[in-house]
Parts: structure tokens; sequence; C-alpha cells
């Protein structure tokens, strides 16, 4: 155990040139003078340890890339309403509700990288809400229509691959109205 | 500004690319419900390349021209051909104008603004053509989730 251990803290030691070494001698005294700061007086202490840098805080994720993500879920709903109620048109939707889970999938990883860890309360719709309405094809056009405008206008407002994502977003859109005529 | 310029010069490539593509299906078309197809994106296709020619020359630059052959369309000789060959050339003309998408999207400025509109518009009418064709060729898989990636 001693000869691995040892070879382990060779391996793991800090080289002459290193710029890491592990805690210096500075961090044991600033240390110890906590300590005593919190013996002395708790309030004291408190505040010194607020001080010390915390990890950064993530960005917040951008407002339209979180909007189009429920827009898209809301659109998920709508058209697995539509297929659970009219299979003979499985085909066409099934391509639909199938692009609009890749949608959804995208803009998650895209709000991935701004957020700690994915919310999952806001993951698909809860099992206790009602289900929602089972829209006819021309509503489901109009809805698809109204989603291809409004995700092209989010993009408009987006910059980098964001934007670029939600462009396509809008023009699948299209695509999914042009399949519902 | 270059980035953005050889963006919009490839826009206007895979336009002209379009536009002899569609010369060479629509032969193959004659007396296939497919051909007033082909004639509508035909003359979009010519429609937007001339309005990109213009839009270039009117930004004080040089717009590329068409080449003189298109080898990689090649061969066409039956109508099911011509329809895969839409489909093509519809994804073609989306990758460039999306990748104009996010070119403009990365740069600034009042053109680069305006250019994001046309790509969008252009990028839309791409994916909804080549729908149009997926529904000739594969009807089952008439969509992509990501027109022009």
């Amino acid at each position: 155990v001693t000869d691995e251990a040892s070879e382990a803290n060779a391996q793991n030691a800090p080289g002459p040139n290193s710029a890491r070494r592990g805690p210096s001698r500075r961090t044991f005294l600033v240390g110890g003078g906590v300590a005593v700061l919190v013996g002395a007086g708790g309030g004291v202490g408190a505040a010194f340890a607020q001080s010390k840098p915390r990890p950064p805080v993530p960005p917040p994720p951008p407002a339209d890339l979180l909007a189009a993500l429920a827009a898209e879920r809301t659109l998920i709903a709508s058209v697995a309403a539509a297929l659970s109620a009219r299979p003979a048109s499985r085909a066409v939707l099934a391509q639909i509700h199938a692009d609009h889970e890749a949608h959804a999938r995208a803009l998650e990883a895209a709000i991935a990288p701004t957020t700690v860890r994915p919310d999952p309360a806001a993951s698909p719709l809860p099992s206790s809400s009602p289900p929602p309405p089972v829209p006819g094809t021309a509503a489901l056009r109009a809805a698809e229509t109204a989603a291809a405008h409004t995700a092209a206008s989010r993009a408009a407002a987006s910059t980098g691959r964001n934007a670029t994502l939600l462009a396509s977003i809008s023009a699948c859109e299209a695509t999914h109205a042009e399949l519902l005529t | 500004m270059s980035e953005l310029t050889d963006a919009w010069q490839a826009a206007l490539a895979s336009e002209h690319r379009a536009a002899f593509g569609y010369g060479l299906l629509g032969a193959h078309l004659h007396g296939s419900p497919q051909l007033a197809l082909a004639i509508a994106c035909s003359d979009a296709h010519e429609a937007l390349r001339d309005a990109t020619e213009e839009a270039i020359t009117a930004a004080g630059l040089v717009p590329v021209a068409a080449a003189a052959d298109y080898p990689d369309l090649y061969p066409v000789t039956a109508a099911a051909q011509a329809a895969a060959l839409a489909v093509r050339v519809e994804d073609g003309c989306a990758a460039a104008w999306r990748f104009l998408y996010s070119v403009a999207a990365e740069s600034a400025g009042v053109s680069a603004t305006r250019l994001r509109g046309t790509a969008q518009t252009a990028l839309t009418a791409s994916a909804v053509r080549a729908t149009k064709w997926r529904l000739v060729t594969n009807p089952s898989m008439a969509t992509v989730a990501f027109p022009g990636l």
C-alpha cells in the first residue's frame, strides 16, 4: 500500500514548473484565520466565508429559445392528439410529430449549456394535465403556419447558431403546412 | 464582409444550378402530372436567380456566372429520376440559403439583416418545394426536420 501510495503521490506531485499546486501555504494560513474569526465571532467569520469566490453562475437561457421549446411541446401534444383520433392520417401526422420532437431535442440541447440542468418539470406534459383538444387538419395547418412565422421572427431577433436553428425550424414548419394542405 | 459576400454568391450559384437542373429534368416530365410542378419550380428559381443577381450587382459586386454544365446532375432518363433530381436541387438551394443565413446571423449591419430576411424566405421556399417533390418520390418521408442542414 505504501509503495502504491507513494508512487501515486509522485505522479500527482507538481513539477518544478507547474503553475498549479495543491493548497498553498497561504491558503492554510487564510483558512486558519477564518477559523479564528469564527471562533471569535460567528458573524464576521460567515461574512468572510461568503466573500470566497464561487463557481460562475451560468447565464439564463435566451427567452426566445425557451418560448420556442414551449411552442414545440404544444405542437407535439396537438399532433399526438390528432394521431390518436385519426389513425388514418398516421402517415402524415407521424412525420410531423417526429419533426417536432427533433426540434424540441435540438432546442433543449441549445438551452442546456446556459443552465445547470434542464428543468425536469418542464419536459413532456405532466400526466395529470387534461388531454389537449383534438385539432382538425385545418386547425393543425393554421397552427403550423403560425408557428413558422413565429419561429422566423424569433430567428430574426436572435444571433449566431440559435438564429440559424430557429430559421431552419421555421422552414420545416412551413413544409408541415404544405403537407397538411 | 467577404465571408458574407461569398455565402451570398454561393446562394446565387445554387440558383443557377437549380435553373439548369429543372431544364434538364423538365424534359422527362412531358405527359407527367408533375410537369406543372416542375414549371412552377423552375419559374420560381429563375425569378430568385434574377433578383439575387440584381441585388448583388446593386451592392457593387459582380454576380457569379452560371457554370457551362453541371455534370453531377446527370443522368436523368426517366420521370422517377427527374423527381429525385428535383429533390436534390431543392436540398442544394436550401443548404446554400441556410448557410447564408448562418453567416449573416454572425454579422452586424443593415445589409446582413436584410440578407437574413432574403435567406429565410428562400430557405423556406426550397424546403416547401422539396417536400412537394418528396411527396412524389417518397411520401412517407416527405419532410426533413432541419431543412438546409
